[in-house]
């Protein structure tokens, strides 16, 4: 034991006297050093700047893109505020009020403070003649974001903003850092953005770089990953000026095999280029716009689904058994008496079957169905669909839809809400999901834009991970070696029978063959479709149009809705024509060049 | 309590050198809530050096067991992304902390009450379950710094229950050649190391095994790792060691190192530096005390330091020479180790020789859980050398 024991106790004085010489070296040999850099805190960190994920739409087309920009950043610390409050505004084109405030709230930073983006060169050139020998303040030169498509799509592609200091809690952005806030850019922003590096420099005692801090190696900044959209932004450069000549609207295509978003676009709508740089005022004035352009209408917007609710309520009916294919009523004279009221139909339609009921979209054949059915069923159905709840797309601004919170309710009140009037308000991006389950056998499909992630890196994996676990996205590895995330598409089935379906669809078909709709007929082509005019209490009624055609092996479901305007039959018919001839016939790869 | 006042005696110098360091660093509050944990960890060292060791030996499989299924609790229950602490409403552990002590404490029972020990499998078989299973599971907690201890550990019991330096290292070699297989050079150097101590009174028929055993996980690890996928080899490292920064830089091991080196010979104690004031240090008080304290202290007063730590541990092992029953001579040794693992685990890192992991400084840094589980253990060393 004795043996044992001292040559325990050399082990011992061994590893001692390790750490004995590494202080020694610290504290002697490069002790010198080491005062000096403590006290005068003469390294300095500077934040290389990640370049943020590319986003594409689904033929390949860039929709956000990032280059290099100068912004001009100063060190508040080390800088000389009186001469650049002095010399600064004579140069560039800056507010000194809102620099000054910068400055006080940055006293103590540690970091370069961002003063102004996107320096054009010129300015970058003055900048450098007169004030780079100064203090403290210097160009830096980051990733700057541009969007090649401007307004087209804004409400689903976003934009980005400047961190805020409550961002900041996340270690992984820096000061002046862009972060994704709205639509995809912020739905995706831990995959959109990369990691930034981190270079240590010693600096002198009057601020100016000498040397890389030599203990530490620089860690380069890591870029972000790309996305692939389901977009198609040629055909949502039509879409975009079909509505031109409409004040407020929206165009959704959906594919209601796969759920991928082919066409969202939105009018009015706002330019994702402008956010950076926009200062107090110009964003207020963004807010308050009356026109709304930041309101994302396709998921934020709720609206009366109107007569385009009619086949859900026929289905319910046919499922049940309530009716059936030749049911008729009694006979549409235009008006129709429940208790006192008098309930009117638009047209006289005579004696009806349901097909007929559904291609001229006769009001009188559904109160009387509706009644027929009973407020339970309906809500039953209501329930059933699940109509109050989000569609669950991916972007952040989706709003849940509206449903009757009654349990029991007069005859009037349960005729108005079988032809999707009172308390019920969807969200276009609900209503669509619900269309296209009727196209799809019976199968809703979960809604998305993500096609792809690519060149993910490592530190996305939490990200991606918790993707996988929700089912959404599953890593393939392409034939180019390249480990890529692909979308998984989900369905989750209808409560109605194979039958119901199939009738539904044929007075589907025949509302464009014959019926309200006709005005998006394609001789050629079969295109089914629904009408629908929501009641708005504010003014003009919006117009709906539901169209679904299908040519081989491309599917699309297209919804419109033109605010204030009239009947949807006349107004929003004739442009779902327009697009379906563009998807099915003339969409050749076009080649679209764009100046930045 | 006849013998060990001296053992107790630098353990508390060690304390009011903590005290006061934490005092220069962090300031009144720290100190007082640190001294509220010395008074608790003052009366729990008492008590445990009147506790009967019959308690403490003869249940000691069971204390194993309770630590072990509460490193498996924490596993599911900690709140944290590692998995750590252990919330018990009024307050928090580490069972790793615990799962030290009672693994110490069953080992030894354990390889005391065998009759042989042998360099063999039969032997030596229930000893690398007993230590494997604590390792696993603080190692995903994750927490590669603390799982370490207790192979570390193993290897000292082993030395003093009779194996040679040599079997140890053969015992251990087939990791050694797995980390070493790293690079081509370094396993080079190793495996000639080997060779000689495997041959080394040893038949020739047992060397060739050693060596071919050695090759096999020496190929491993290039097998193995080279053929995972980038994204797989970033993975494991982030997750085993999250402290480690693959690029080469750790902003607070650069500012520690600084911080030493700005405290040169005398140090600065009664100046005030800038530098951990400044928050350029995280954790100036817990993990990172060392450069606080070189900083305030110098080099004289880090000489002053790890020969007290010395003392300390030499104290402790000298009672190892004197005549007491096994089990207690191991367990003895086996604590030993778990300060010893501690300091310099803790120096190295904040030093800049090894990668930062997050242990301790025993009697030093700031914290309940550390201050506390390290006077139960002088306790319990107090308690063995006078049986």
């Amino acid at each position: 034991m004795k043996r044992k024991f001292k040559n325990f106790i050399l082990f011992i004085i061994f590893l001692f006297s390790l750490i004995f010489l590494r202080v020694f070296y610290l504290q002697v040999l490069k002790g010198e050093r080491y005062e000096r850099l403590a006290y005068n805190q003469r390294i300095r960190k500077v934040i290389l700047r990640a370049q943020r994920g590319k986003i594409y739409d689904s033929k390949g087309f860039l929709i956000a893109d990032t280059k290099l920009s100068y912004n001009l950043a100063i060190l508040t610390q080390e800088v000389d505020t009186n001469f650049m409050f002095q010399y600064l505004p004579k140069i560039l084109n800056i507010d000194l009020n809102s620099l000054r405030e910068k400055v006080k709230e940055y006293k103590n930073y540690p970091y370069p403070v961002l003063i102004k983006r996107n320096l054009s060169k010129e300015e970058a050139i003055k900048l450098e003649e007169n004030l780079i020998f100064k203090e403290g303040i210097r160009i830096e030169i980051t990733p700057r974001r541009i969007y090649p498509f401007k307004h087209i799509s804004s409400s689903a592609i976003g934009y980005l903003n400047e961190v805020s200091k409550e961002d900041l809690k996340d270690t992984l952005y820096n000061l002046g850092d862009l972060i994704g806030r709205y639509g995809i850019e912020g739905y995706y922003e831990k995959i959109l953005r990369g990691k930034n590096g981190l270079a240590l420099i010693e600096v002198d005692a009057r601020g100016r770089e000498i040397q890389p801090f030599s203990l530490a190696k620089e860690i380069p900044a890591i870029p972000g990953a790309d996305i692939y959209l389901s977009l198609d932004m040629n055909l949502n450069l039509i879409c975009d000026s079909l509505l031109n000549n409409y004040p407020s609207g929206l165009i959704l295509g959906v594919e209601p095999n796969t759920g991928r978003i082919i066409i969202f676009v939105t009018k009015p709508n706002f330019d994702p280029n402008i956010f950076l740089g926009l200062n107090h005022k110009e964003w207020q004035k963004l807010i308050k716009n009356k026109r709304k352009p930041l309101f994302s209408r396709i998921v934020g917007g709720v609206y009366p689904p109107g007569s385009t609710f009619k086949p859900f309520i026929t289905l319910q009916a046919l499922t049940k058994g309530i009716i059936n294919k030749d049911y008729r009523f009694s006979p549409c004279y235009g008006k129709y008496k429940i208790g006192k009221r008098i309930f009117k139909c638009w047209q006289s339609h005579g004696s009806l079957n349901l097909i007929d009921a559904l291609a001229y979209s006769c009001n009188i054949y559904f109160y009387q169905l509706g009644m027929k059915m009973g407020l339970k069923e309906i809500l039953k159905l209501i329930k059933a669909l699940e109509l109050q709840n989000k569609s669950n797309i991916d972007i952040l601004e989706e709003v849940n839809s509206r449903v009757p919170d009654y349990q029991t309710a007069p005859l009037g009140k349960i005729a108005n809400l079988s032809i999707g009037q009172g308390e019920i308000s969807l969200t276009p991006i609900k209503l669509a999901q619900l269309y296209c389950g009727i196209f799809n056998e019976g199968l809703i499909p979960r809604l998305h834009f993500l096609d792809s992630i690519k060149n993910t890196k490592f530190f996305h994996l939490t990200f991606l991970d918790s993707l996988i676990k929700k089912n959404i996205i599953k890593m393939v590895i392409n034939d180019k070696k390249e480990t890529l995330y692909q979308y998984i598409p989900q369905f989750y089935p209808m409560p109605f029978s194979k039958e119901a379906i199939a009738i539904v669809k044929e007075g589907l078909l025949a509302v464009v063959k014959k019926g309200t709709g006709i005005n998006a007929e394609i001789g050629s082509l079969k295109i089914y479709g629904k009408t629908g005019t929501a009641q708005n209490p504010f003014g003009k009624d919006h117009a709906w149009f539901i169209g679904y055609g299908e040519k081989e092996d491309k599917r699309l479901l297209i919804l419109i809705l033109l605010e204030n305007i009239g009947a949807g039959g006349a107004y929003a018919a004739p442009l779902a024509r327009e697009i379906f001839l563009r998807y099915f016939f003339k969409n050749e790869e076009r080649e679209i060049s764009f100046n930045n | 309590m006849k013998k060990g006042k001296s053992v107790l005696i630098i353990s508390f110098f060690l304390i009011f050198i903590g005290l006061f360091t934490i005092y220069l660093t962090s300031g009144k509050n720290y100190l007082l809530r640190q001294s509220i944990f010395f008074l608790l960890g003052l009366a729990s060292l008492f008590l445990i050096i009147r506790i009967s060791t019959k308690i403490i030996f003869d249940l000691s499989l069971y204390w194993y067991l309770l630590s072990i299924i509460l490193l498996i609790l924490v596993l599911f229950f900690s709140k944290n992304n590692a998995k750590r602490w252990l919330d018990l409403g009024f307050f928090t552990f580490q069972p790793s902390e615990i799962a030290k002590i009672t693994y110490v404490l069953f080992l030894s029972y354990f390889l005391a009450n065998r009759k042989k020990m042998d360099f063999n499998f039969y032997s030596l078989f229930l000893p690398i379950i007993i230590t494997l299973i604590p390792t696993f599971l603080v190692l995903i907690e994750p927490d590669l710094g603390s799982a370490f201890i207790f192979p570390f550990i193993f290897a000292i019991l082993l030395y003093f229950r009779g194996f040679s330096f040599s079997q140890i290292f053969i015992l251990y070699s087939p990791l050694f050649s797995f980390i070493f297989g790293f690079s081509l050079i370094t396993w080079i150097f190793y495996f000639a190391l080997l060779v000689f101590i495997a041959f080394r009174k040893n038949t020739i028929f047992f060397g060739f095994g050693v060596l071919a055993i050695n090759s096999f996980f020496g190929l491993l690890n290039p097998l193995i790792w080279q053929n995972l996928k980038e994204y797989q080899k970033e993975r494991i490292i982030s997750f085993l060691a999250p402290y480690l920064d693959p690029k080469g830089m750790s902003w607070s091991a650069i500012q520690a190192q600084i911080a030493i080196g700005s405290g040169r010979i005398l140090g600065k104690s009664f100046s005030n530096p800038p530098l951990s004031r400044l928050d350029f240090i995280p954790n100036p008080h817990t993990d990172f005390i060392f450069a606080t304290y070189c900083e305030k202290f110098g080099l004289i007063g880090v000489i002053l330091l790890i020969l007290l730590y010395f003392f300390l541990l030499y104290q402790i092992y000298y009672y190892l020479t004197k005549n007491l029953d096994l089990k207690y001579q191991l367990a003895i040794a086996g604590f030993g180790g778990v300060l010893l693992y501690h300091i310099f685990v803790n120096l190295g890192m904040v030093s800049g020789i090894l990668p930062v992991t997050g242990l301790t400084l025993p009697f030093i840094s700031y914290g309940g859980t550390s201050l506390i589980s390290n006077l139960i253990i002088i306790g319990l060393i107090i308690n063995f050398i006078n049986q």
